[in-house]
């Protein structure tokens, strides 16, 4: 007897899953299904069944790192339209499948099943290869007001400014305070679109519209839809100078 | 940052983008003053020369002043520093100029103030009439740069508009969600035909609606609201028990005019950032009100919240910049947070008034 545990956040492909395997493979037994990733880890530990259909996309865990937790579990990833990832697994899962599955192609996968041996496909390393790729930058910024908290996009802020202990984020509506200092924001933020220009301004490069240097050799950077103008300092200078 | 390199050159003597005008102005001026020279000869006393002298020295001493002045300020000329530039240039051109053997007019002004009154009266006459010519050509120049920064803006705006209606036509008929929903159709083909048949009817009304609305510049609330309950029963027929909604409005401001691509892509990112990642799901309520002037649309969910696994994607880029290509400064999209976790997006648009949206 094959056991089968299927996760898929979409309790109405699941069931179709369950119900169109039993008609295509005679001697399976769905043991358990799961709507998320973290109980499908728990069903696959507790339950050990010999395959896995996997959604890629769910809460909690993704399909590729309950996959991470299979042991001698053979996996099928089910997604529902080739994403990036796909290419990079294909070479080492039981099979993948594209939702919606047709009855063919499901009983295909099926033989392949019945023909393999628990392939274990690397699957650790490839999840490391995956987060490698995945840039872990600030992508928000909490910032206070009152009882509230404002949720700011790191891409609509124009710029930080230091503040005594705090550090002023300035976006085209308004200007807001936190408490993350300077130097913490630079080493989270992405260098490609943020830089340092002054000791205490950090600057959105998307912002920026142009710089500018007077007579006196003082640069100033000038920002798209904004009137501030920002002094850039000579030690940063030499970062707009290599691009 | 090509851009920016090449902004960065070898700095002439005077910024390159105010050189031009310079000829000319020193041009008027030597005239100007050649003039009242002129006119001060045979009016009043002094040989030509002398009055050549004096009045050139004076004229070109406070011209000097003013364009190091304005190298303070980067091209600009504040009032005062004009002031400054033509009171102490009278004193120090008048000095110069009796350095050459002139009499310093303005030491003889004080020692014999009768004397020297008609002298001093044209020379004020005429600088002041040149200092206020050039006080306005400075200030017209200034009203023509700012035209053409304005010009350049809306133009910017225009295709800023484009793109992102391009990008949010994409993003409506964005793969996840319709495959999704037709692998839902599939699987209910045979056991619940009727469930499926009502999931399809809902996506062909959505796909119309929102094709219908993207090519429309405007529409109304009502046709919006509309499109997002469509949105949100697909939705949750799909993450079946793991979405609940409501969307409420208040039937007077179903027929105020709105514009597309503004309301429905929060819902989406509700859905999609919100509530799919959520384990045990959540709630997704939208809220319209009119605030004063104003319409305020909140789309508040129960789900994850924002994090950095959560990228802010292109949706809400794109929101900003429609916001602001149609109602500047008026438009606003706040994000808050939802306790104990969730997002509050409140989004806050002018009550249109018919037309004020082309």
């Amino acid at each position: 007897m094959n056991t089968v545990l299927i996760a898929d956040d979409e309790p109405l492909l699941a069931k179709d899953l369950a119900r169109r395997l039993k008609r295509s493979w005679s001697d399976v037994e769905i043991v358990a299904v799961a709507d998320n990733g973290l109980q499908a880890v728990a069903d696959l530990e507790r339950l050990r069944p010999s395959c896995a259909f996997l959604d890629i996309r769910m809460p909690g865990l993704s399909g590729l790192e309950v996959a991470a937790a299979a042991g001698s579990t053979r996996i099928v990833f089910v997604t529902a339209y080739e994403e990036h990832a796909v290419a990079a697994f294909e070479a080492s899962a039981v099979d993948y499948l594209v939702k919606p599955v047709s009855d063919a192609r499901l009983a295909q996968c099926v033989l392949k099943l019945q023909q393999s041996t628990a392939i274990r496909p690397d699957l650790i390393a490839l999840l490391r290869t995956l987060e490698e790729r995945k840039p872990s930058h600030l992508s928000w910024v909490h910032t206070g007001v009152g009882n509230t908290t404002r949720v700011l996009a790191v891409a609509e802020i124009l710029y930080f400014q230091a503040a005594d202990k705090y550090t002023e984020v300035i976006t085209a509506d308004g200007r807001h305070v936190i408490r993350t200092s300077l130097k913490d924001l630079l080493q989270r933020l992405d260098p490609e679109q943020f830089a340092q220009i002054h000791r205490g301004t950090i600057v959105n490069l998307r912002s920026v519209d142009k710089l500018e240097r007077d007579v006196l050799g003082r640069s100033v950077i000038y920002l798209k839809n904004h009137a501030d103008a920002l002094p850039v300092s000579r030690a940063y200078l030499t970062r707009f100078r290599q691009m | 940052m090509q851009t920016m390199e090449s902004s960065v050159r070898p700095i002439p003597i005077l910024p390159v983008a105010w050189q031009r005008g310079e000829y000319r102005t020193v041009l008027i001026i030597v005239a100007v003053c050649c003039w009242c020279s002129a006119l001060n000869t045979v009016l009043h006393q002094g040989t030509l020369a002398e009055n050549l002298i004096i009045s050139n020295s004076i004229g070109l001493t406070q011209w000097t002043l003013s364009t190091i002045v304005r190298l303070f300020f980067r091209g600009r000329l504040p009032v005062w520093g004009s002031v400054a530039a033509v009171l102490s240039g009278f004193v120090i051109g008048a000095r110069l100029a009796s350095l050459t053997g002139a009499p310093d007019i303005v030491a003889l002004a004080i020692r014999y103030p009768a004397v020297m009154r008609q002298t001093m009266l044209t020379i004020v006459v005429f600088g002041a009439a040149i200092w206020a010519f050039f006080l306005y050509l400075s200030h017209s120049r200034g009203v023509r740069e700012e035209l053409e920064r304005e010009r350049r803006r809306a133009a910017e705006a225009l295709q800023a508009e484009t793109a992102s209606r391009l990008a949010l036509l994409q993003a409506q008929i964005e793969p996840h969600f319709l495959f999704n929903t037709i692998a839902n159709i599939h699987s209910l083909i045979a056991e619940q035909p009727d469930t499926a048949s009502r999931i399809l009817e809902q996506l062909n009304a959505y796909l119309r609606t929102s094709l219908r609305r993207t090519r429309q510049a405007t529409g109304t609330l009502g046709e919006e609201v509309e499109l997002i309950e469509r949105l949100l029963a697909i939705a949750a027929a799909r993450l079946g028990r793991r979405l609940n909604y409501t969307v409420s409005v208040p039937e007077e401001l179903r027929s105020s005019e709105f514009p597309p691509l503004l309301l429905q892509p929060l819902v989406e990112n509700a859905i999609r950032h919100g509530i799919e990642p959520a384990v045990e799901g959540g709630t997704i309520q939208v809220d319209m009100r009119k605030v004063g002037d104003s319409l305020e649309l909140t789309v508040t969910d129960t789900g994850v919240g924002l994090n950095d696994e959560a990228p802010p994607g292109i949706g809400l880029a794109n929101i900003r910049a429609r916001l602001t290509s149609l109602y500047g400064e008026k438009g606003t999209l706040c994000l808050y947070e939802n306790v104990p976790h969730g997002v509050i997006a409140k989004l806050n648009v002018p009550a249109a008034t018919r037309g004020l949206i082309s």
